[in-house]
This record gives C-alpha cells, structure tokens and sequence, in this order.
C-alpha cells in the first residue's frame, strides 16, 4: 500500500519536474531566437556611421565613471591607465577608495601625482565619511575620493554625489574596458529618453593577454571551471539578458558595467547598503519607481559594449560567488515581492519576476530534489532507470543545444573567439558541465538559498591574480 | 495525472532525436563556415608565397620581377597590394619611393586613387592609407578632399597618410579641422601635423594670422614642434585678449621651455585675472627650475584650487628655497594651501 503511495508520489514528482524541464528549456530556446533576431536588429541599426556621428554630435551626453576600489593596489594604476584613455567625447573618472587596508590610495597619488583638492559637492546621498578629494593636474578628468570603509553600495553612492555629468557608468576598479564601450552604452540613452539604465557584455579575460590594460588576444582559459563560466556568461548575456531587454523586462545590469541616469538614482535613493545584489536591486527599485509614478522608463542591455573581467579559478572562491548571487536574488526578489505577478509592473512583474521566482531562485531546490528524490528512488528499488537515463541524456543534449545556440549568437554576432578549436572548446563545455560542474553549481547555490534564510550576510572573499599575469 | 506522465514519458525519445538532431546540424553549420573561412586565408597565404620573391626583387629594382607582378591575374591583386604594403608601415627611408615606383607599374597606384570614389567605406579607408604608405604626394589633392569622407576611418585614414607624405602645406588644413573633432581624432591630426616637422611652423603661423581663433589649439601643435619661430609667436600670444589663448601659450611655452625673456612675463602671468592663465603660467614657472620663482609661487598657494596645485607642484621643482616656502606654508593658517603645501613638503622629503 505504502509502496503504491510513494510510487505514485513519484510519478507525480516526475511530472512536476518534467514540465519544469521542458519549460525551463523552451523559454532558453526562445531566448536565443529573440536574442538572434535583437542581434541582427541591432548590427543593422548601429554601424560604424551612425556610431561616429554618436561621437561628434555635441549633443551625446557627458558620462562619470564611477570605479569603487578596495585593496586594489596590485591592479589600480593599470586599470585608472586603461579608463583614461577611453574612446569618448566627454568624460570623467572617479575612483572611490573605500577605506583600502592596502597601499590602494598610495599607489593612485604616486601614480598620477594626485593632489589635495576641496570636496565641494552636494551629498544628495547618504555615504559613510569622505576623507579626502584629490585630483590630478596631469589628468583634469580623474578625480579620487578617500573615503572610510562601507562597501561597494556606499562607494558608488560617494561617488554618485561627486558626479558632474547626468549619466553616471558603474564599473569594477579591476575590470577593463574596451575602448569604445562607453560610445556603444550610451547609444540607448541617445535613441530613447526615456532610458533610465543600460548594461554592456561581461566577458572572462581569464586566457586572454592584456597589455597596458587593453585586451590585445583573446583564447579561451586554461582552466576547465573559468571555461565553463565563459559559456554561462555567453548564454545569460547573449540569450537572456538580449531577450529580457527586448520586452523591456530586465532586472539586472552588471555591477561590473553598468550605465545609470543620475538623477533617475538619486530619486530612487542610490544603491542600497544592506544589499548583497544591489545591482539588481537597484534596477528592480527603478522599474518600480517609475512604474508607480506611471512614467515610462527603459532598461536596456546593450551586446556589444564590453567589460572584461577576471572569473574565478578555484572551486572555493566560485562557491563563494554563486552563493552570494543566489543570496542577492532571493533577497531582491523578497525586498519587492509585492511586484511578483503584479500586472501593475507589465512585463516586469508578469514575466521576469515570475521568471526569477521559478527558475533562478526556486531552480536549485527544485533540481537538488530532482538528484535526491533519484537517488532515494533508486535506494528503493523504485526508479525507471531506463527513463531516469533517458531523462538525463535529453536534459545533456538540450543543456548543450541552448550552450551551443550561445556560442552561435556569439559567432553570428561579434565572432570575438578566433580559433574554430576555441568554438569547439566551448561546444563541448556545453556538454561536459553537466557531468559534475552544473550539480556543483546547484549544490552553491542551494547553499545560499539556506544562507539566505539564515539571514547570513557578507560577500565573501575574491582573491585575483591580476591581469598583468594573465 | 498518470496519462499525462506516460505521454512526456513517450514524447522523450522522439525530444532526444530532434535534439541530438539540432545539435549535430549546429555544429555543422559552426564548424564548415569556419572551414570556408579558413580555406580563404589559406589561399591568401599561399598566393601571398608565390609572389613574395618577386616583391623582393621588384622592391630591389628588379624590373623583369616587377613585370611578372604587372602580369599576375586580377584576382591576386589585393595580395599583392598587401605584400607591398606590409613593410612600409615599419620601414622608414627611400624603401617608400621604390614601392610607390612598383604600385605605379602594377597599376595599383591607379587603383587605389580611383578606390577613393568606391561605396564601401573600408576599400575608401584602405586606399587612402595605401596611397599615404607609399608617400604619393601626387594624391594629395585626393586624400586632402577625404578629410571630408562621410566616414570616421577614411578621414582618419586620410589624416594619417597626409601626416605621413609629411607635406606642410596642408597643415592649415589639418589644423582647421581640429576644433571639430572628437578627442582620438584630435590626437591624430596632431600626430600627423608633429610629423611633419619643423616645416609645419611657417604655414601654421601664416594660418592663425588669418584664422586667430586657431591660436589655442595651433599652440597645442606648437608645443611638439618647439623651435624659436614658435616660441616668439607663443610669447607673443601670451598677451592676446582671449584668456584660452594666453593659457595655451604659456602650456606649450611650460613643454618646450621658457627662456629668461618668457621668465619675467611669465612672473607677471601669475597675476593674471584668469585662474587657468595663472595655473598654465605656475607650470611654466615651475618647470623652469629657477630659484628665484619661489616667493612669487608661495603668494599663489592659497589661489583657486588649479592654481595653488600647480604652485605647490611647482615649488616642490624649484629647489631648496621652494622646499623652504613649502614648509613655510605647511606651518601656517589652516586651508587648501596648507594641505598642498603639507603633502607635496612630505612628497619631498620623502624624495
């Protein structure tokens, strides 16, 4: 009797995650052809021409750079080096050296003969306390605050209050980026004014060689788990965040890249401090600002804007990653739960929180049940092993065939990987991360979902090599 | 609940085939446009093989070698053009005027200037760059008209390759041009108007005459080139109503270096009604090294911000009785100035 119950149960179970299964995969499958059909709308819409008539028109609006720093000594004067020479008309950077422990702050005023200047900006902002302003006779658009430590929130809001240009771009001290990205982020703001926040590519410099902080040859990593997370980072830029976009339903620009209107996040508050993924948050709070007050607002992801960064190398340091993400998007996700399935919010509340409910922050209870209920299922005699395999074969091939759809945008697209091996490379990582990377990923993840219930908060250590051994 | 079940059951297999399916013609489809790629570099190199020898020779004078290129099919011109081109972006010298000799009988000469009239903005951009590698001053005429291109790349193509032909007579022209331009494109025109040299002073000065709304950015240039010419028209702009103008000068007089004449007016430009003209003359003086600049640098140490920095700097290069007036300072009243004066007396000491 007991046995009918639980095989019936199971059955149900089975159900349940097949369904999941298959939606999960159909929406990743229409991702990738609305990503395919927004790739090719957008190579036609923005050439060469219309980018070089972007970078004369007097009209394109200045941008503040905004790059937080903590214990960045190693790195900061090749990245400040690689900012300033940016391709854009008119621009400003500001480093927020958020109480280093290091020689971060040494570096930049032996570097760049910082001198003491007065602080006179507003504080619209709330940020802990600023120490110092410097600037540089030699570069008259750096500017460097000195403040007491309060995390990255807290840094990018100083920095926001010392901003003297109306669009304010977000980006890691320890992040390089191309050369003319800022002329291709700005693009949206210029096409819509109701623009509020447009985010770029990231990008794994891990395998690359960088130069006076330019990325002059692009490979793949050496490492098998930063080869993975190229392709992740491949199929949620270039098929979700593109889909997302077009509908305008996205709900993160990377805090790694990221172009804000400035008095759109004043209003809103500025970054929180108290937040793990205040990236998103601020996004999502944005969304809900403007859609309460029944204004129009746009959030757009821009492909070919590039930001490289340096992914993680060891299983530690990675854990440590995805557990703080999936910290970060339950505790959004929480913070605004009011606008889940909320008609109110359109297409953000109707399909990109449900989205994220469902499938980023329900997806690893629901797949580490999947392995467990298998494993108890098998324990008792219980399982189809025929159709668990089964299972499993179709979730590889369909895991690999949205990898590889992926790597074909990116081909189609932007064609950045040179070698048809490194291509290959990819293909098989799509492959081969679902024998122990993707159940690793869950199991990461899962602990943070725990974590987060824990209300255990911090983020973690990121230990980098710099680029200059890359 | 138990049909439904048993049909995604059955739907798996026939999901497993289409899959599998897609994922193979994927690959496929990745894999032969690479392949199609590939075969075309790989004809590009071979080509490129069979006429490296007679390049060399024909680069050498050999005119029996450059008749063989003269003959080679239509199709394997862009190769050639290539080979010819390769080195001259390295090479310096008289190799240039051989290789224009061999576009010439090739017939590429040709082709490249009529390129300049094409429809795709990269054959237009290519061309120009070519006809400025090989230094014929013959297309001068054209390469000055694709200043004017539609595109970013031709103009900056055409910019490069004037810079490199090295004529000064279209330096006016080039520096006309700077005060529209976004900043790389700034740096390239004066790139290639510091290439040309010395020759580019007379005819840039002949341009401000005309066009003195010029001055601040002919300054710029003129502060690369230096030479006396330049200092006397710069010293002479040291004076002149607008204020940008007066801060330029004395900018490029701080690079190229002032003599004991542009000394005593740069003192006086310390005074001066505009903070930027009194910043550019602190550098100046700064850079001139000399002692006795370091009373009249202390009294700015409590100026406008730009200022009192470049003061300070300028203390800390002046010697003993600048480290004097610095540490004067740092002991003093409260402010801007102290905080200069405390950080570049302790960057010193440090020294």
């Amino acid at each position: 009797m007991i046995r009918e119950y639980v095989a019936r149960g199971l059955m149900a179970f089975d159900l349940g995650v097949m369904v999941y299964f298959l939606s999960i995969n159909t929406l990743y499958l229409v991702f990738s052809l609305v990503a395919f059909y927004r790739l090719m709308q957008h190579r036609r819409r923005w050439t060469t021409r219309e980018l070089d008539v972007v970078m004369r028109s007097p009209a394109t609006p200045a941008i503040s750079l905004i790059a937080p720093a903590y214990n960045e000594e190693a790195t900061i004067e090749q990245s400040l080096r690689s900012l300033l020479l940016l391709n854009y008309p008119q621009f400003e950077v500001i480093v927020v050296n958020d109480g280093s422990k290091d020689q971060t702050m040494a570096a930049m005023i032996g570097a760049f003969d910082l001198l003491n200047a007065p602080i006179a900006s507003a504080q619209p902002l709330h940020s802990q306390k600023v120490r110092g302003l410097y600037r540089s006779l030699d570069h008259p658009d750096l500017v460097v605050i000195d403040k007491e430590n309060g995390g990255k929130a807290d840094a990018i809001n100083a920095g926001i209050n010392a901003a003297r240009h109306p669009l304010v771009c977000v980006i890691d001290a320890d992040s390089i980026l191309e050369e003319h990205a800022l002329t291709r982020a700005v693009l949206p703001f210029i096409e819509d004014p109701t623009t509020v926040a447009a985010g770029g590519i990231i990008r794994i410099v891990n395998g690359c060689s960088v130069d006076a902080g330019r990325v002059v040859k692009i490979a793949p990593p050496s490492s098998w788990l930063a080869r993975f997370q190229v392709v992740e980072y491949l199929r949620a830029f270039l098929s979700g965040r593109v889909a997302m976009s077009g509908i305008n339903a996205l709900l993160i620009i990377s805090g790694a890249f990221g172009l804000f209107r400035r008095d759109s996040v004043i209003q809103a508050g500025g970054f929180k401090h108290d937040t793990i993924g205040e990236d998103m948050e601020l996004v999502v709070r944005l969304h809900k600002m403007y859609r309460d007050r029944g204004e129009p607002c746009r959030v757009v992801f821009q492909p070919d804007p590039v930001c490289w960064t340096e992914a993680p190398e060891t299983t530690k340091i990675l854990a440590s990653q995805r557990n703080r993400w999936q910290r970060g998007t339950w505790q959004v996700l929480s913070y605004h739960a009011s606008m889940i399935g909320n008609p109110k919010y359109g297409a953000v509340g109707m399909l990109a929180m449900p989205y994220y409910v469902l499938f980023e922050a329900l997806g690893p209870i629901i797949e580490a049940s999947g392995y467990v209920v298998t494993l108890l299922g098998w324990a008792f005699g219980l399982l189809n092993v025929v159709y668990a395999q089964l299972l499993f074969l179709v979730a590889v091939v369909f895991g690999a065939l949205i990898s590889l759809t992926s790597v074909l945008l990116e081909e189609v697209s932007f064609r950045r990987y040179p070698k048809t091996r490194h291509l290959l490379l990819f293909a098989a990582c799509g492959i081969l991360e679902n024998f122990g990377y993707r159940q690793m990923t869950t199991w990461w993840r899962l602990k943070g979902v725990i974590d987060f219930f824990r209300k255990k908060q911090g983020w973690g250590v990121m230990t980098r090599k710099g680029f200059a051994k890359t | 609940m138990l049909s439904i079940a048993s049909a995604f059951r059955d739907a798996l297999v026939p999901f497993l085939i289409a899959g599998t399916t897609a994922l193979v013609a994927m690959l496929a489809a990745l894999v032969i446009q690479r392949i199609v790629r590939q075969a075309r570099i790989v004809w590009r190199d071979r080509a490129a093989f069979r006429y490296q020898p007679d390049m060399d020779g024909a680069l050498a004078g050999d005119d029996q070698a450059i008749e063989r290129l003269r003959r080679a099919p239509r199709r394997h011109r862009g190769v050639i053009a290539e080979l010819l081109l390769r080195p001259l972006a390295f090479v310096k010298g008289d190799i240039s005027q051989r290789a224009r000799a061999v576009a010439d009988h090739t017939g590429l000469l040709d082709r490249w200037r009529g390129d300049l009239d094409q429809p795709g903005w990269w054959v237009r951009a290519e061309a120009a760059l070519a006809l400025g590698l090989v230094h014929d001053r013959d297309s001068i005429a054209l390469l000055t008209r694709a200043l004017d291109d539609s595109h970013q790349q031709v103009r900056a193509a055409a910019v490069d390759s004037l810079g490199r032909i090295g004529d000064a007579s279209v330096a006016p022209l080039l520096l006309a041009r700077l005060p529209q331009q976004a900043r790389n494109e700034r740096t390239r025109i004066v790139e290639a108007l510091r290439r040309m040299g010395g020759e580019a002073i007379t005819p840039l000065l002949e341009h401000t005459r005309h066009h003195p709304a010029d001055r601040a950015l002919a300054a710029e240039v003129l502060a690369l080139l230096g030479g006396s010419d330049a200092v006397t028209a710069l010293l002479d702009w040291t004076t002149d109503d607008r204020a940008a103008v007066r801060a330029a000068a004395w900018r490029a007089l701080a690079t190229i270096g002032i003599d004991n004449r542009a000394f005593y007016h740069a003192l006086r430009a310390l005074t001066d009604d505009d903070a930027e003209v009194r910043a550019a003359a602190a550098l100046a003086v700064g850079r001139s090294g000399r002692p006795e600049s370091a009373s009249y640098l202390a009294a700015r140490l409590d100026d406008e911000w730009v200022v009192a920095a470049q003061a300070a700097r300028a203390l800390s290069r002046v010697g003993a009785s600048g480290l004097a007036a610095l540490q004067q300072r740092a002991d003093g009243a409260e402010g801007l100035g102290r905080d200069l004066a405390r950080q570049l007396a302790w960057e010193a000491a440090r020294r």
